[in-house]
């Protein structure tokens, strides 16, 4: 294997891991076994279904800047889960909306979502720079739902506003176990989706017009690539909240350590780095803060900055082409 | 339309908001105001008319500033992340002083405002921007950042409820005694009105501006300072008021002139005009309650937004 470093990457993951669960898991009562395993398995399935969504996102965009929380993803989710609160809890008792149910009429709100914006515009995929008119109409969009949530939140009851605040927050701790098993297929079908299409995502990063010259549908395939970023970006949502800045770090981070633009390579290191990060910032949060500070917290002001960076060191090349 | 007309129409707002509200105004049999109207009218609807004036006015010249300073028809306080930026430093004053007064908020939130955004600007003077919705797209993407800092951190220290009261922009909590800082923004209106004309110039950009002698970096921050405070002012007061600062000044541009010499007073009536009317709307599309008339505003102004970038994408592909 000529990538010593992915390697490295496995070895320093399953030291984290084995950290995470303990030295002493086999001693522990079979409860604590099977909550730690749960999460764990958890984590992985997060890693695994925002990082590769947000690489190929990137790719089709073809901008390194932008993550797929522009989309409005985590608005639609918190107009739902508001609404629920505020009303829904009313009239289906007390079904919650983590359930399977809840799940699917989520991810089927998303979908209608994206495909309302892709409507809206009308885009042609092989012009460059009109996808950025499709994501301002998201991010537009996305604000209008943004400000409906905050009326709904400002009229509700304070108990209930104490149980909504918990899912309008990403909770690593507290991630919701009835969905891993809806998680793990999404995330397979969705790994063997992009593993499929790695040739072509390949081409797309040589640009549009390469890539229509080499003989990709680009008008077919990018809408196909999309709403599968959409779905595992939405599972993943529902799995532990709203995530806006952890695809985009560890994308960016990734591309930097992967020697090679093969979406393979690319990807998994993504994958990697992901679940180092998310369970050994777990471990930190849990075991040296005692929970004190979120993970997201340390995402957010880390990925924040990243940000900046990145932008700064463009800054000068002409980058309204990438 | 001519100018007069918008005077009159603003006229005729100002006197339906002073006369729409839950509680109707009545006179007794002398023809004069009964004393609970004399009252409401004197601690709430005056204030309140007041204060949607002064803001949609403030809010308005804040944007039309940005898109002069960064020659780009799409910047306001709500695309460069101004607004995020204020409430950010009205988070952080909550948390560094224990019994923060309303001055010390207002410091807190400029301050925050003015750093924030000048570093967007810093960055921003680096990068060679080709497409005119560069801005647009990398500030809110910007606003979004520093808001979901700020919600992290408010999250930890359980200050979110405190939070969602500026989300959302609301004149009915406004009477006698917590609008009076929005008087403020009269003065800050009234030196741009001093300063129009280099102003205008600096819309030509810096080598445009420096040949007629205008000093563009000191003028540039000074406006930045200007823009932050007013919306420092209207955050802490009002709220977030989304997109005005986009779409009043192309309204105007579009229907009356691009020197700003000439549009300023325009803009600042038709802003006005535009959230009193949003204003009114709110109050009695469900009365006795109120919507929030950022709700209202979001809407209608992003619709707004939305035709504008439509109408460009026509522009440039025919």
């Amino acid at each position: 294997m000529k990538h010593k470093y992915l390697w490295l990457l496995v070895l320093l993951l399953v030291v984290v891991m084995m950290t995470y669960l303990g030295w002493d898991i086999f001693m522990l009562s079979p409860y604590i076994q099977v909550s730690r395993l749960t999460k764990l398995w958890g984590y992985l399935l997060v890693a695994a279904l925002v990082i590769p969504s947000t690489i190929v996102f990137q790719t089709v965009i073809q901008s390194r800047y932008l993550s797929p929380g522009i989309l409005g993803i985590d608005a639609v989710y918190v107009l739902i889960q508001s609404i629920y609160y505020f009303i829904g809890k009313r009239l289906f008792g007390e079904l919650t909306p983590n359930s399977i149910t809840g799940y699917f009429f989520q991810i089927s709100c998303l979908m209608y979502f994206f495909v309302l914006t892709l409507k809206m515009t009308k885009i042609d995929w092989r012009v460059q720079q009109q996808e950025i008119l499709w994501l301002m109409t998201g991010m537009i969009l996305s604000s209008v739902l943004r400000q409906l949530s905050t009326f709904f939140q400002i009229l509700m009851d304070p108990n209930e506003y104490l149980k909504l605040q918990r899912h309008l927050f990403p909770t690593f701790q507290g991630l919701s176990q009835s969905l891993l098993w809806v998680a793990t297929v999404v995330a397979v079908i969705g790994l063997w989706y992009f593993y499929h299409q790695r040739f072509v995502l390949d081409v797309y990063h040589l640009g549009r017009e390469t890539a229509l010259s080499l003989g990709v549908d680009i008008s077919r395939k990018t809408p196909r690539l999309l709403s599968m970023v959409v779905l595992m970006i939405g599972t993943a949502t529902a799995l532990v909240g709203p995530l806006l800045f952890l695809g985009f770090m560890i994308a960016n981070i990734a591309y930097m350590l992967a020697d090679s633009h093969h979406h393979t390579q690319r990807i998994l290191t993504g994958i990697l780095l992901g679940s180092l990060f998310i369970v050994g910032g777990q471990c930190l949060v849990e075991r040296v803060f005692n929970n004190q500070y979120t993970l997201n917290l340390i995402v957010e002001g880390v990925g924040g900055i990243l940000f900046f960076i990145l932008l700064w060191r463009k800054a000068g090349e002409t980058f309204a082409n990438h | 339309m001519k100018p007069i007309y918008l005077w009159l129409c603003l006229l005729i707002m100002i006197v339906t908001s002073i006369l729409t509200g839950a509680q109707p105004l009545e006179w007794n049999t002398n023809g004069q105001l009964t004393e609970l109207s004399w009252k409401v009218l004197w601690y709430s609807r005056i204030p309140r008319t007041i204060s949607i004036v002064l803001a949609g006015s403030s809010m308005s010249v804040a944007g039309m500033l940005m898109q002069a300073i960064s020659q780009n028809r799409f910047a306001a306080p709500s695309t460069v992340g101004t607004i995020e930026s204020a409430k950010f430093g009205l988070l952080m004053s909550l948390w560094i002083f224990p019994q923060v007064t309303l001055q010390q908020k207002l410091m807190s939130s400029f301050i925050f405002a003015v750093l924030l955004t000048g570093l967007f600007f810093f960055v921003l003077v680096k990068i060679k921007v080709k497409q005119v919705w560069t801005i647009p797209l990398f500030g809110m993407i910007y606003g979004q950042i520093i808001g979901s800092i700020a919600s992290a951190i408010a999250y930890r220290f359980d200050l979110v409820q405190s939070m969602s009261s500026w989300q959302q922009g609301n004149f009915s909590l406004i009477q006698v005694g917590s609008y009076e800082w929005l008087w403020l923004t009269l003065i800050l209106l009234s030196l741009i009105w001093v300063l129009r004309r280099p102003l205008t110039i600096m819309q030509l950009g810096e080598v445009a501006s420096l040949n007629l002698g205008i000093a563009y970096q000191r003028m540039k921050w000074l406006v930045i300072a200007g823009v932050c405070l007013i919306c420092a002012v209207n955050v802490m007061i009002v709220g977030t008021l989304p997109f005005i600062g986009v779409i009043i000044p192309n309204l105007v541009r579009m229907t009356f002139s691009d020197s700003m010499q000439q549009s300023l007073p325009i803009v600042m009536l038709s802003g006005s005009l535009f959230v009193l009317i949003c204003d009114i709307l709110a109050r009695t599309l469900i009365a006795p309650y109120e919507l929030p008339v950022s709700l209202l505003i979001t809407f209608i102004g992003g619709i707004f937004f939305l035709s504008m970038l439509f109408s460009r994408r026509g522009a440039t592909s025919a």
